[in-house]
């Protein structure tokens, strides 16, 4: 597969918004911050994985309750999936994709196995309706988000949702935010599963493009 | 097998297929370059989808994961870990540690403020410490190594690992073992009295007055602990054992049980 792609290309030059640069550079270091932990949590070095764990668990936990609604739920998730990372970290390896990959994957996973355990139970029907879009709530608490970069996220992921067609960007929605199987994706759109796939595939290839992403 | 696998690249890396598909899909990844770089890219593409939702966590349950932690096992590597490598960001270069002063340290010690308020450490007869063994060869404690996990084995047993070792009061011992070029370090502690589980023994590098953070760890019920740890920095005067609240704290808050020179 061929890659003729730029550099990253989310619309604006480096330098005409310094404070948004600012944050960019931030969260990449946040990325390598991570990186660096995990080869001290791999040593067992407990100190590293509470800094690991405060780096990355806002996201982590916000990803899980988006999918599993449930406070409660969410954090026992969120629990199981840093004791994963805890017990596992010896085996990551790095040249498999980064820290962050590898941790919203496993809580997107978890979050999605027990929402569908859930659903299997309760067998519910449900109405088509708009995804939700994507808000940070901010209430005080211990382990807090820094604004400036939960907006900057927030903004880019927006921005990049923007350039999906509708279709593309429902489909996705559905598919990751909530957590459905593409065949349940294809049942509440009422549209053939190649349809879905190809949706979701072309979603996340312009999204990939927008956010610049590479692995 | 369909002609349009590949096109489930997409709902694989979101985590939206079902699990016989999903086998059927990762047979398929073994053999198809192109899906793998493009999974890996949509996997990379929803951890930014995820961090665009962030939200405040509860402390209540940064202490619930490490009370668990604590409580489990971490799997052992596959293979040997090339470590030729450093770790962390602020890993040492080639100096080892160096020794320079003998003898018990009296001199206090002032903290940096940050979230406490400012502590003057004092290492003193009263603030119950110290001693000093400077153990230029390998004293390991117990004389069975068949008892320490890999990673801590290979740094006691590394060729030209210095090793320094320190007492309380109460017959407790810790050695701390650092590999001749300064990149990797091991705690083997032994009858150090076991605490509760809102507190964890942490481990400092102190170089002139300023602490630095080693290695956090509690000990089993008879009191014995190994950890390895990634030295903060490359020379030290002094290392010092201080109790702290369990996941550590940035700067020591109390008076070390236990120190010796470096």
């Amino acid at each position: 597969m061929t890659d003729e792609r730029g550099p990253a290309s989310t619309g604006r030059a480096a330098g005409d918004h310094p404070a948004e640069d600012d944050v960019a550079l931030r969260l990449e270091a946040r990325d390598r911050r991570a990186e660096a932990l995990i080869h001290r949590v791999a040593l067992g070095d407990e100190i590293a994985f509470a800094d690991l764990f405060k780096l990355l668990s806002p996201s982590v936990l916000g990803l899980i309750r988006r999918v599993l609604r449930d406070p409660a739920q969410s954090e026992e998730v969120a629990q199981e999936v840093f004791v994963e990372v805890w017990r596992t970290a010896t085996r990551f390896d790095t040249t498999k994709g980064s820290v962050n990959a590898w941790i919203t994957t496993l809580a997107h996973r978890r979050a999605v196995d027990r929402v569908r355990a859930e659903q299997a139970r309760t067998d519910r029907q449900e109405r088509v309706h708009a995804a939700e879009p994507v808000t940070v709530e901010r209430p005080a608490e211990a382990i807090v988000v820094d604004a400036a970069e939960a907006d900057f996220e927030a903004h880019r992921v927006r921005h990049a949702l923007d350039a999906l067609t509708d279709l593309q960007r429902e489909a996705v929605e559905l598919a990751f935010y909530r957590g459905y199987t593409y065949p349940q994706v294809a049942q509440l759109l009422d549209v053939p599963l190649g349809t879905v796939k190809t949706r979701i595939r072309d979603g996340l290839i312009r999204l990939r493009d927008q956010l610049g992403v590479s692995a | 097998m369909s002609t349009d696998i590949h096109l489930l690249a997409g709902a694989y890396a979101l985590g939206a297929v079902n699990p016989d598909e999903a086998t059927e899909f990762e047979a398929h990844l073994a053999s198809c370059a192109a899906c793998r770089q493009e999974v890996a890219e949509f996997s990379a593409t929803a951890s930014v989808l995820a961090s665009a939702v962030a939200e405040p966590v509860p402390g209540q349950l940064l202490d619930r994961v490490m009370g668990e932690v604590r409580r489990t096992p971490q799997l052992p590597p596959i293979e040997a870990p090339a470590r030729g490598g450093d770790p962390a960001d602020d890993a040492a270069t080639a100096a080892p540690v160096v020794v320079d002063e003998p003898g018990i340290v009296a001199a206090p010690i002032p903290l940096a403020p940050r979230r406490r308020p400012a502590t003057t450490w004092l290492l003193t007869a009263a603030a119950a410490v110290l001693v000093v063994l400077l153990g230029a060869g390998a004293l390991l404690l117990g004389g069975d190594r068949s008892g320490l996990p890999d990673e801590v084995a290979q740094v006691v047993e590394a060729p030209g690992a210095r090793s320094y070792t320190m007492r309380d009061p109460n017959g407790g011992e810790a050695t701390v073992h650092v590999t001749a070029d300064g990149s990797r370090g091991a705690v083997v502690a032994r009858q150090l009295a076991p605490l509760d589980p809102s507190k964890a023994y942490e481990l400092w590098f102190i170089a002139g007055e300023t602490p630095h953070r080693a290695a956090v760890f509690s000990t089993d019920a008879d009191g014995t602990a190994h950890v390895a740890f990634a030295p903060p920095v490359p020379g030290a005067d002094t290392l010092a054992v201080t109790v702290e609240p369990a996941g550590g704290s940035d700067r020591p808050t109390s008076a070390p049980s236990m120190a010796v020179p470096a």
